[in-house]
């Protein structure tokens, strides 16, 4: 009887695997947050890893987009925002070709694999975060930034207000029309973030950019 | 030289029409997970795709909005993977259920009591049959206040064939006005109120003969309770002159059972702030004898509403109602003119006599405006309008001299949350009500 656990025991030791399996489902990372100056803009270079799940891989091989979102916050040496935004691309492929871009705007670049599509996105290049004019002359600056991928569409982009339109929806007949609005999610949705599929905040050294407000 | 810039041109022309030509992708299945109490069926039919549909990502947005939409899920996870085929795409559906049962708040409109404010709201899902809602409510509105409940069950033919059933207890506040003159010997208005107690069901087939049409068929009972005395508001005298003589013989507990008919078509692009098409509402309420202290009466009414898009948000909408009922109507079932959503600058109900009317009709013109938010979603609109508006009994004609008209301005603001709020400026342009000199309404909602 000792060296056999009993069926309950194993039971526990079987969810709690399974749930150490879901934790530890790959989470986007990044490792390095380089920050720079074009002539009139401050701009990043971000690199990180594990940002394809297979539900991202499968989505863009099906030939639907992926979209890649970077938040992005740039503080003073006192920690005071100065600037948050959002930097978003798209990853498509041409299915019947092939072929692999990234598109930003009206912008596209192509790729021959998915191999160099997500190269390109594990590290993407000088991503501007804001205007040099806005900055004053000599301050140390530091930008934040977290990344996700989510297939087909972005999250982020869904600002409290959207999101509360989409979900106040005519759920009646229509002699008896209602606005409804689920006041769980709403307080989910106001006091949680979205950490599942985005990486955690990564802050760049102190940078100091050239020129700037006098 | 000039032939090879044709040919080159030619050649051009045939790629960028080869490109064109590219097939799209096609959906070949669908695999749905996480909906446990949901029938699959049922995620099918609100994803309204079928294996062989052309797909792209507005199209799976659009399939996952209307999936929201029903309020059944908490989240939906789109995402896709390569079919058998080139091109063939298997959408994955990962759904996260809402727990039963679900609290909401909100806003709506209903044919009974207008405009109302849903203090707190419980719904269950899918518990009595795939696709059905049962949902309770409390609710405050413009004079009155009650819960209802209601359970909504799709049949069949995709759902568009539904059952509906209603249950509903509220008490409303019927106004009345009585002039009488004073020692000074001018002319002043007493208001007095009643509460009227109704409780009762409905049950009614639904068909959508397409997404903008709506038919519904049913029956429909309740009873009606009216307090046996008036109160008396502000310095009004606690016991009217005449007005007693006039409600209170038909003011007796009765019962009001028969048949419900109604027609909808909306082709508005939204329901909290329509900036184009229109909507039209037709019913008709048969009331024959269901027992004792029964109310037998026919009752029709219409309303169409217009909106047209000017330029920059500006927005021009137009109301027309009308109603005629038969004279063996009760009073609180009969039409009453003036106030928030009738006619504006006028005392609420003030402009039918106290028995109210048994023909009306009804034109609000409204001008609308974004001044704040972006102009395809303002948060705030500032409005200018003229309403008009006239009610005879049985027997008696329209006069072109006794039309109601009052006009004015208004603001509303909307806010996700709490619906549209507004407040309006009404001046009367002809006299009639209570002979004020203007007046100011807040509101639910837009007037129409």
């Amino acid at each position: 009887m000792r060296g056999r656990p009993s069926r309950p025991i194993v039971a526990v030791v079987l969810l709690v695997a399974a749930a150490a399996e879901v934790r530890a489902a790959p989470r986007p990372r990044i490792t390095r947050v380089d920050v720079s100056s074009t002539r009139d803009h401050v701009v990043c270079t971000i690199t990180s890893d594990e940002l394809f799940n297979q539900q991202v891989v499968n989505t863009v091989k099906s030939g639907l987009p992926a979209v890649v979102e970077l938040v992005y916050r740039v503080v003073d040496a006192r920690d005071r925002s100065l600037v948050r935004g959002l930097y978003t691309v798209e990853i498509r492929c041409d299915v019947w070709n092939d072929v692999y871009a990234l598109v930003r705007d009206d912008t596209s670049y192509s790729y021959p694999s998915f191999e160099t599509v997500s190269a390109a996105v594990e590290r993407l290049e000088r991503v501007p975060v804001m205007p040099l004019s806005a900055l004053d002359h000599g301050a140390d600056i530091s930008v934040l930034v977290a990344i996700a991928v989510y297939p087909l569409r972005g999250k982020e982009q869904e600002d409290i207000v959207g999101w509360v339109e989409e979900q106040v929806g005519g759920q009646s007949s229509r002699t008896w029309r209602e606005q409804v609005l689920n006041i769980d999610d709403l307080i989910q949705r106001l006091f949680s973030e979205d950490v599942e599929q985005r990486s955690d905040w990564f802050r760049s050294p102190s940078y100091r950019p050239p020129g700037g407000r006098p | 030289m000039r032939r090879l810039f044709v040919i080159g041109l030619i050649l051009l022309t045939a790629l960028s029409g080869a490109v064109r030509a590219q097939p799209s992708l096609r959906l070949e299945r669908i695999e749905i997970t996480g909906n446990d109490r949901t029938e699959s069926f049922v995620v099918r039919r609100h994803l309204e795709l079928e294996p062989g549909d052309a797909v792209d990502a507005d199209i799976l947005d659009a399939a996952r909005a209307r999936l929201l939409s029903t309020g059944y899920f908490k989240s939906a996870d789109f995402s896709t993977q390569p079919g058998t085929q080139r091109g063939d795409v298997v959408l994955n559906v990962a759904l996260v259920e809402r727990a039963n049962p679900v609290f909401e708040t909100g806003f709506g409109y209903n044919d009974l009591n207008g405009w109302f404010l849903t203090l707190l709201g419980v719904r269950f899902d899918n518990s009595l049959g795939a696709d059905s809602q049962l949902r309770f409510g409390l609710r405050v509105g413009f004079r009155m206040l009650g819960v209802d409940g209601e359970w909504h069950k799709p049949i069949s033919d995709g759902g568009r064939l539904a059952l509906n059933t209603r249950l509903f207890l509220y008490g409303t506040d019927q106004v009345f006005y009585e002039s009488m003159v004073d020692s000074t010997g001018l002319t002043r208005w007493n208001e007095y109120r009643q509460n009227i107690g109704r409780g009762g069901a409905e049950a009614t087939l639904q068909y959508a003969v397409t997404d903008a049409v709506r038919l519904e068929f049913g029956l429909a009972a309740s009873r009606v309770d009216p307090d046996s005395s008036l109160e008396a508001v502000d310095d009004a005298p606690a016991t009217p002159s005449t007005l007693s003589d006039e409600i209170l013989p038909d003011a007796r507990k009765s019962s009001i059972g028969g048949l419900v008919f109604r027609a909808f078509r909306d082709t508005r692009n939204s329901e909290t702030y329509p900036t184009r098409g229109s909507f039209l509402r037709a019913t008709l309420n048969v009331n024959g004898d269901v027992g004792a202290n029964a109310q037998s009466f026919t009752k029709a009414t219409l309303d169409a509403r217009k909106h047209l898009h000017i330029r920059n948000g500006w927005v021009l909408s137009t109301h027309v109602a009308g109603g005629i009922t038969s004279s063996d109507t009760p009073y609180y079932e009969r039409f009453f003119l003036g106030g928030n959503y009738s006619v504006r600058g006028f005392d609420p109900l003030s402009l039918s006599p106290n028995g109210g009317d048994d023909v009306y009709w009804q034109v609000n013109e409204e001008l609308r405006w974004p001044v704040a938010g972006a102009p395809g979603r303002p948060r705030v609109v500032a409005l200018a309008f003229v309403d008009a508006g006239q009610g005879v009994l049985q027997g008696q004609s329209f006069d072109s001299n006794d039309i109601d008209v009052g006009a004015g301005y208004g603001v509303r603001v909307l806010l996700p949350w709490a619906g549209t709020l507004g407040l309006d400026v009404g001046i009367p342009l002809t006299e009639g009500g209570t002979d004020e000199r203007f007046r100011v309404n807040l509101l639910l909602g837009f007037s129409f």
